[in-house]
């Protein structure tokens, strides 16, 4: 079961459109379900994930238009797995890993995906599993100098084990990392 | 002698000899078990030493099939670079890529397989219908030109149910300990053979042997014709008037003159009505390539009648099919008999009613008398024409609800439309009797509204011949029924009687006549071969007042004269009954 992981689009207000390479990856009828952190900041970005599947979870960011009512958090079974969604804003301090690990233990889930930090990374901490996908479009951010990396990520959810991969657009070359994430016996 | 021995011998003897349809249809069609161990033997060698071998090779084959069709990207034996290995690229060593172009497929192959056999339990288990996609689609991938085509699982889910049938016998009489009169060598091919954890291999090695035989009704129309064919299509021509295109069509053809030749008063009815045989196995014609329709004759032949037909019977049913290799002639005068076996509810019926009691057919009553008469098509010298009686359960359905046609039924006057059958000339089968007294059944049951819906086959068998209490015309009807019944039997023994008596004495004549050669012994052959030939006329005497004085004639004239006349005698009874 595959899941696609991608958020802060900030179209149109900081980018013009998602990078070519990336859009020639993200096809339909390969992933089951899209979960988003938000900030899709327009109604043609959300009509774009829904061609790439029909199930399509949304979250609020700070820039999405407040009458969509999209929920701060969210909670979504894959196979055994619970994965949260949160846009992250929300949490202070900013991507504090402690805070993430408190809202984790709130929402009771196995995988936590946030964004807002415009950085991809996937990290396993006390038996459960952080994902951030980063910024689909590589917008300008504010808490962070220089450059951001566009980014998403994809989970291969099977009976035992979540196989993430982060896809990274470096020097308009797609790169590609896979962390493997077991779930606990305990939980 | 231990019956899984003797099964054991019969695999290695007489079976390959099959080809003696009597012979080896009794044996076949002792169990069910034969049904596997025949069918394998396309897969097995003779001599059953090697059965071990041959096994484990053809077992060892579906695995590396199974693993090179069904590619699990999370196999270590891919490249583990997540540059090349992973959902999204589409790279060429990518192994996500060919697992996504099976995804349709095997969507399709799952929603089929859900839906087989619903009534059956064991098809519910999730383990049975994973092993059954499994198989389909390492077939449809193996064999590309076949592919998958819905329809292949109602083909595939008799195959496994009855291995799975086998798997247990077997291991029930281990327990048992049925096996002690086996050789410790017999014995160990019997474990082999019927080893619980190669159902899946086995399956898919007995379908690829059944779909040898089938797949030719599969097959597409070649694609380079078809689309120049329907340029060409006349306005207002009817698609029975095109040429066939593919091997189906001509079979179905085929099926058609097959029909004319002996039934033509039914073939006349369909035709009029405008159902020929092809009908519903060409496309619908519409000038959309792919739009097609798979109707009912096609569903017939391409489901190995699988959909017309209980389980248990149909087992029975595909025994005697598989026997006589290659099976499409057999199959063919198999579906004309299951017209000839509804046709009085054809004749009697609509457009639409025929198109109910074709869609949904009324299941057979009692399927030993239905093959006797398929395999009485196939080869009329060999086989003798069973006595037909009304073999369906008209009023239901094969999932045992009440058919639709029972309440739509056009109820006409019963004796106009008997009496114009009898003119047409029915064929000689006492078939003409059974639509007055399935009426008559009617009739009653609707009077005393009695119509109750079945829950099966058999529990209505008894509610149709045991009439309710108080209801003096059921019993009347069904009497009668009887004793027509016990007429004919009668009649057909003294028949036997005659007919080898008359033989002996034949041969008796003959005897007397090579012995000596003088006039004496002449005229005593001469004598005892009158003898003979009045033995044969004086046969039907106690039916029929009036018999023509040829034998063979006779024979005809008394199937044909007696149904009817009974058909007669029950309808002047049920008139006067009606009167009162």
């Amino acid at each position: 079961m595959l899941v696609l992981l991608i958020g802060d689009f900030n179209l149109p207000h900081r980018s013009a459109n998602i990078s070519p390479k990336f859009r020639k990856l993200l096809v339909p009828n390969k992933m089951q379900h899209v979960l988003c952190t938000g900030n899709l900041c327009s109604r043609e970005t959300y009509d774009y994930l829904r061609t790439l599947s029909s199930d399509v979870h949304v979250v609020k960011g700070e820039f999405d238009d407040e009458m969509l009512k999209y929920p701060d958090t969210k909670v979504v079974t894959v196979g055994q797995f619970r994965i949260g969604v949160c846009h992250g804003h929300q949490i202070i301090p900013w991507g504090d890993s402690r805070m993430l690990e408190l809202l984790a233990r709130q929402l009771d889930v196995d995988i936590l995906v946030t964004g807002n930090t415009y950085e991809c990374s996937a990290v396993e901490k006390s038996g459960r599993f952080f994902v951030d996908p980063g910024s689909a479009t590589g917008s300008f951010s504010v808490n962070k100098t220089g450059p951001v990396t566009p980014s998403f990520a994809l989970l291969d959810v099977q009976a035992d084990n979540v196989v993430t991969y982060l896809y990274r657009l470096i020097d308009d070359a797609v790169k590609v990392d896979r962390i493997i994430y077991k779930k606990s016996k305990s939980t | 002698m231990n019956f899984w021995q003797e099964s054991l011998r019969l695999a290695r003897y007489d079976l390959p000899h099959a080809d003696r349809p009597s012979g080896g249809l009794e044996i076949a069609l002792k169990t069910e078990i034969m049904f596997f161990v025949q069918l394998v033997l396309r897969c097995l060698p003779y001599e059953t030493r090697d059965w071990e071998i041959s096994l484990s090779r053809s077992r060892n084959h579906y695995r590396i099939l199974k693993e090179t069709h069904l590619i699990d990207p999370h196999d270590t034996k891919f490249s583990q670079d997540p540059e090349l290995n992973n959902p999204l690229t589409s790279i060429e060593q990518n192994p996500w890529n060919t697992f996504f172009e099976d995804n349709d497929l095997r969507d399709i192959i799952g929603k089929d397989v859900s839906r087989t056999f619903p009534e059956i339990e064991f098809f519910q288990n999730l383990n049975i219908r994973q092993t059954m996609a499994d198989i389909l689609l390492v077939y449809a991938k193996e064999h590309p030109f076949a592919n998958y085509r819905q329809g292949m699982h109602e083909i595939l889910a008799p195959l496994i149910f009855v291995i799975n049938l086998d798997n247990e016998a077997f291991q029930h009489a281990k327990e048992n300990d049925e096996l002690k009169m086996l050789t410790v060598e017999e014995e160990d091919i019997l474990n082999c053979l019927f080893c619980k954890e190669y159902l899946e291999q086995d399956s898919y090695n007995l379908f690829c042997a059944v779909m040898l035989e089938v797949s030719r009704w599969y097959e597409e129309p070649t694609h380079s014709e078809t689309p120049k064919q329907h340029i060409t299509k006349e306005p207002y021509m009817r698609v029975q008037d095109s040429v066939p295109s593919s091997r189906l069509m001509e079979d179905l053809v085929d099926i058609g003159n097959l029909l004319q030749e002996t039934d033509p008063t039914l073939a006349k009815h369909l035709s009029s009505l405008d159902i020929p045989p092809q009908l519903y196995g060409m496309f619908v014609q519409s000038f959309f390539f792919h739009f097609k329709q798979m109707f009912l004759f096609r569903r017939w032949l391409r489901l190995l009648f699988g959909r017309e037909i209980p389980l248990h019977d149909l087992l029975f049913l595909w025994d005697v099919l598989l026997i006589d290799r290659p099976i499409s002639p057999l199959a063919k005068c198999i579906f004309v008999s299951l017209l000839v076996q509804i046709r009085h509810l054809l004749l009697t019926s609509d457009y639409g009613g025929c198109l109910q009691y074709l869609m949904r057919y009324p299941p057979i009553a009692d399927i030993d008398s239905f093959v006797k008469l398929a395999r009485h098509y196939r080869n009329p010298k060999k086989n003798a024409k069973p006595m037909m009686k009304s073999n369906n359960f008209s009023h239901i359905t094969i999932a045992g609800s009440s058919h639709p046609n029972r309440t739509q039924r056009p109820q006409r006057p019963l004796v106009v439309s008997e009496r114009k059958k009898d003119d047409l000339e029915s064929p000689p089968t006492i078939l003409a009797l059974a639509p007055v007294l399935q009426k008559m059944k009617n009739t009653i049951r609707d009077r005393s509204n009695t119509v109750s819906v079945p829950s099966s086959p058999r529990r209505s068998a008894e509610i149709l011949t045991t009439p309710k209490k108080n209801d003096n015309w059921a019993k009347e009807v069904q009497m009668m029924e009887e004793q027509v019944s016990t007429l004919q039997t009668r009649l057909n023994e003294q028949d036997m009687m005659c007919c080898q008596i008359s033989k002996a004495l034949e041969i008796c004549a003959e005897d007397v006549r090579n012995a000596k050669s003088n006039d004496q012994c002449e005229s005593l052959a001469q004598h005892l071969l009158e003898l003979s030939k009045t033995l044969v006329s004086i046969k039907t005497v106690p039916v029929v007042p009036s018999p023509p004085r040829n034998g063979k004639n006779n024979v005809d004239f008394k199937q044909r004269v007696c149904p009817s006349k009974f058909g007669i005698y029950l309808l002047s009874a049920k008139s006067t009954k009606w009167s009162t």
